[in-house]
């Protein structure tokens, strides 16, 4: 039997499953031109065109499920196993008839909407053809293969097309854990997860023709019946679930109450721990309870220290200021609480923000307002700054602040009340070395020691690789915190990109200080799924180690050097964690902002939330 | 005889409630208790997988099965009538569907009290699409009714459910007011996007559309049920 006529045999069978599904596809779009055409915007198509090309995944698998029942139901498959064609020949050229038809329905909407989009003058998919038409093919083709294979193997059309799509969800479910751990090459992130799809649904792809080939040749048959089917489809995801649920999720929450914005606020930026529980918290019995003083206290104007500085200042109107709040520093002087913050500057010029000014304010509380009571111009630290954010850090050494400012230093006098003065300045005086942070793993290597007047070397030392890893890990506001190790050494532990490292300062002198990077850990593609990033806030307290980056927390393990050990992991979506504070028990109250899109009244809430101690 | 009738299908048809009841409550018990998204979106999404696949589940082999396994001649043999047959199926299946919304909406609701949303929210959102499912089911029955094959079901399921999408789209997009109460997925959207109580006019004009729509569906299928003979 010639080729031809097997292909002719084949085209005739499918032309009716072509005719429905094109049908089906080009409701849609065709939908929308009319619609749009009756407004008087012209015959196009353009937003209909996704779900379009969505429904057109789902239908090429049923494609190749009613391809194969042509042939294959009840005893026809006997016909085609014993003569007149070789089964493998017969099974690939139905194969290739069935794609090319699946493909042709996808790419119906696609040059509609590009034809009438065009001739009106109307933008197409508005620059994402990859995402709307290459990403669609591919997935196409794995579940057109997926779902040929199990038909031939399962026999029964209803049942192989959802086996066949139940696997191409695992397929896509695949792709996007290889996409959440990429490995380190010097290719364009975009460029490489476009590879990483290819490969993987092409791989899949061959992988099932072959073995509808084998499966048809050697006539395998699956019999299966519905009631396990989706028995056993519903257990796989719910395993699935319950093991990414154990992975990412599995810190227990103890107690949850809401608070007010305000109080949330002034809880999250202007009180100390222990301050915190000494007045207005106290953890009973696994609860949180709020203290008097917290209900009492009336709320402050927090506009209030930029309006000072601008007023200070002369700042002109275009000026916007910023804050890091956890970079701020609050002191005791004689009795009252000073807040110490970095303001950084800004003008936005041409969409781009442009630094150009510096300062440091003491504020202090009064009655209900916080006010700005000193401010010092640091902007001659900004010397040479192209505009870009700049690298601050800011650390208090007994009753002097020592800041830090790109390549600039500034040591300030904090002992009078009210008041605060420059002891010393240098400007440009800091040089930083390159470092390989994950090249240099039990590795020793130095870094020049930022030799402040004033400071010891050793708090010059800890100083120095603070700001210098903070610094080349490319973001200033990257997760850093300093510890006592076991061996009562001086450890450190940072987040980078996709990691988290720890490492121990070993020795300094008078121009260097040398350290070795002990242990790091990847986040795992699981962990990336939901969003962490590098980012994290970090903070270490009785060697265990608590990253938090937006609405998840994630606590390690590292009283054994050169190993980082997973506690635990809290996740909540669209939750931003304002701060944690560590109980003595290890329990975690985080204080976190929730945004609520399903109520009417659509405004953020805010929460405390008790966690349980992820070692218990 | 009627009631034999319930009692067999119910008997046949218990696996099924018994899967979506266990499946739902197992999802609902696992999700609210990570709580990796929100309790209202864990709500909303298992709400719109149980409104699709709880009806085809149902519908998949109830009417196709009784062809395939030819025990529809047996069935037919039985002396009553053949409407009796047809509706001894599709209240089982109703019965069945709206037990399955209703505990998950208990568990729900239960599992999310004194937490982020307010109290009721749950049950009422999962309930309005309970609503929906029933509806969507009553629409698959006219066309699986007939069905000799679980991918003939399958087929008219998935053309029920998109076709109501692209009369929804187009009632949304050309603004035919009159025709979005006609269609199942409007308890979806009058719950999510407006979110508070249905206006009581919008409510009456809804049920009314619904009501008329459910006896025409209900009437076809049991139209062309008792025509079943000539394609045995």
């Amino acid at each position: 039997m010639r080729h031809a006529r097997i292909i002719h045999q084949q085209i005739r069978q499918i032309v009716w499953q072509f005719f429905v599904c094109f049908g089906l596809v080009m409701v849609l779009p065709i939908e929308e031109a009319a619609v749009n055409y009756r407004d008087g915007d012209g015959f196009y198509s353009s937003n209909f065109i996704v779900p379009a090309v969505m429904i057109s995944i789902l239908l090429a698998g049923l494609i190749a499920c009613s391809n194969i029942q042509a042939d294959y139901k009840q005893s026809r498959y006997i016909f085609w196993q014993s003569k007149p064609v070789r089964t493998k020949l017969f099974i690939a050229l139905k194969y290739f008839v069935g794609l090319f038809a699946a493909l042709i329905i996808l790419l119906c909407p696609v040059v509609f909407g590009f034809i009438t989009s065009t001739l009106c003058g109307e933008e197409f998919l508005q620059g994402q053809e990859k995402d709307f038409v290459v990403i669609p093919i591919f997935l196409a083709l794995m579940t057109y293969s997926l779902c040929f294979a199990c038909s031939i193997l399962i026999r029964k059309t209803a049942r192989g097309w959802l086996v066949g799509l139940a696997l191409s969800s695992l397929g896509l479910l695949l792709c996007v854990l290889l996409l959440f751990a990429p490995k380190e090459s010097d290719m364009h992130i975009e460029q490489y997860m476009l590879r990483v799809f290819i490969s993987v649904t092409c791989t899949i792809s061959v992988g099932a023709f072959i073995f509808a080939l084998i499966a048809g040749a050697r006539n395998w048959h699956l019999k299966t019946n519905l009631k396990g089917l989706l028995w056993v489809a519903s257990i796989l995801i719910f395993s699935l679930m319950m093991f990414y649920g154990s992975q990412i999720a599995n810190i227990k929450v103890l107690d949850e109450l809401e608070i007010d914005k305000e109080r949330m606020h002034f809880l999250s930026k202007y009180i100390g721990g222990s301050k915190l529980l000494d007045s207005f918290i106290d953890i009973d019995n696994d609860q949180i309870v709020v203290k008097p003083a917290f209900e009492d206290f009336t709320v402050f104007w927090r506009g209030e220290v930029r309006k000072s500085l601008k007023a200070a200042y002369d700042l002109e109107e275009s000026y916007f200021v910023s804050f890091d709040y956890n970079e701020r520093i609050s002191a005791e002087i004689d009795g009252v609480e000073h807040f110490f913050d970095i303001a950084l500057c800004y003008r936005v010029e041409n969409g781009r923000c442009k630094y150009e000014k510096v300062f440091l304010t003491c504020s202090v509380f009064e009655g209900n307002q916080m006010r700005t009571v000193s401010i010092i111009n640091l902007s001659d630290c900004l010397k040479d700054n192209q505009g870009n954010i700049p690298n601050t850090l800011m650390r208090q050494f007994d009753n002097k602040i020592a800041v830090l400012i790109n390549s600039s230093w500034a040591l300030i006098d904090i002992s009078s009340r009210g008041s605060i003065k420059v002891i010393e300045k240098e400007i440009n005086p800091i040089k930083f070395y390159p470092l390989h942070y994950k090249k240099s793993l039990n590795k020793e290597w130095s870094l020049p020691l930022i030799d402040i007047a004033g400071l010891s070397e050793y708090d010059s030392a800890k100083l120095s690789v603070e700001f210098h890893i903070k610094s080349k890990t490319g973001q200033p506001y990257r997760g850093f915190s300093i510890y006592d190790t076991v061996d009562s050494n001086t450890g450190f532990c940072f987040s980078a990109d996709d990691l988290i490292m720890t490492g121990e300062i070993t020795r300094w002198d008078d121009e260097k200080v040398y350290c070795q990077l002990t242990a790091s850990r990847p986040f795992t593609a699981l962990e990336r799924l939901t969003g962490f990033q590098g980012y994290c806030r970090i903070i270490v307290q009785d060697l265990t180690l608590y990253a938090y980056f937006r609405g998840e927390l994630m606590v390690f393990d590292i009283r054994t050097t050169g190993k980082i050990r997973k506690l635990g992991h809290f996740v909540r979506n669209r939750s931003e964690i304002m701060r944690i504070e560590v109980l003595r028990n290890g329990d975690i109250l985080m204080m976190r902002g929730w945004e609520d899109r399903f109520s009417d009244a659509n405004l953020d809430r805010f929460f405390l939330t008790l966690l349980e101690n992820p070692r218990r | 005889m009627f009631f034999k009738l319930v009692w067999k299908e119910w008997k046949e048809n218990l696996w099924k409630l018994t899967f979506c009841s266990v499946v739902s409550l197992a999802f609902v018990a696992l999700l609210l208790r990570v709580r990796i998204i929100p309790d209202a979106a864990v709500c909303a999404l298992i709400s719109i997988i149980q409104l699709f696949v709880v009806p085809i589940v149902y519908c998949l082999d109830i009417f196709s099965g009784e062809m395939s396994n030819k025990t529809i001649h047996l069935l037919f043999k039985v002396p009553v009538e053949r409407w009796k047959i047809f509706m001894s199926k599709y209240l089982v299946s109703i019965f069945s569907i709206a037990l399955v919304f209703i505990l998950s909406s208990l568990l729900m609701e239960f599992m999310s009290f004194g937490r982020e949303m307010e109290q009721g929210y749950m049950l009422k959102n999962n309930l309005l699409n309970g609503v929906a499912a029933l509806l969507l089911f009553t629409w698959f029955c006219p066309f699986a009714c007939q069905s000799r094959s679980e991918a003939g079901s399958l087929a008219s399921m998935c053309g029920v459910a998109i076709g109501f999408g692209i009369i929804f789209m187009w009632a949304c997009s050309c603004k035919i007011k009159w025709a979005l109460p006609f269609v199942p997925y409007i308890f979806i959207i009058k719950h999510t996007f407006y979110s508070g109580f249905l206006e009581l006019i919008d409510m009456i004009k809804i049920v009314l559309s619904q009501a008329l729509s459910v006896s025409v569906a209900v009437s076809i299928a049991c139209l062309r049920y008792t025509k079943i003979r000539r394609y045995l």
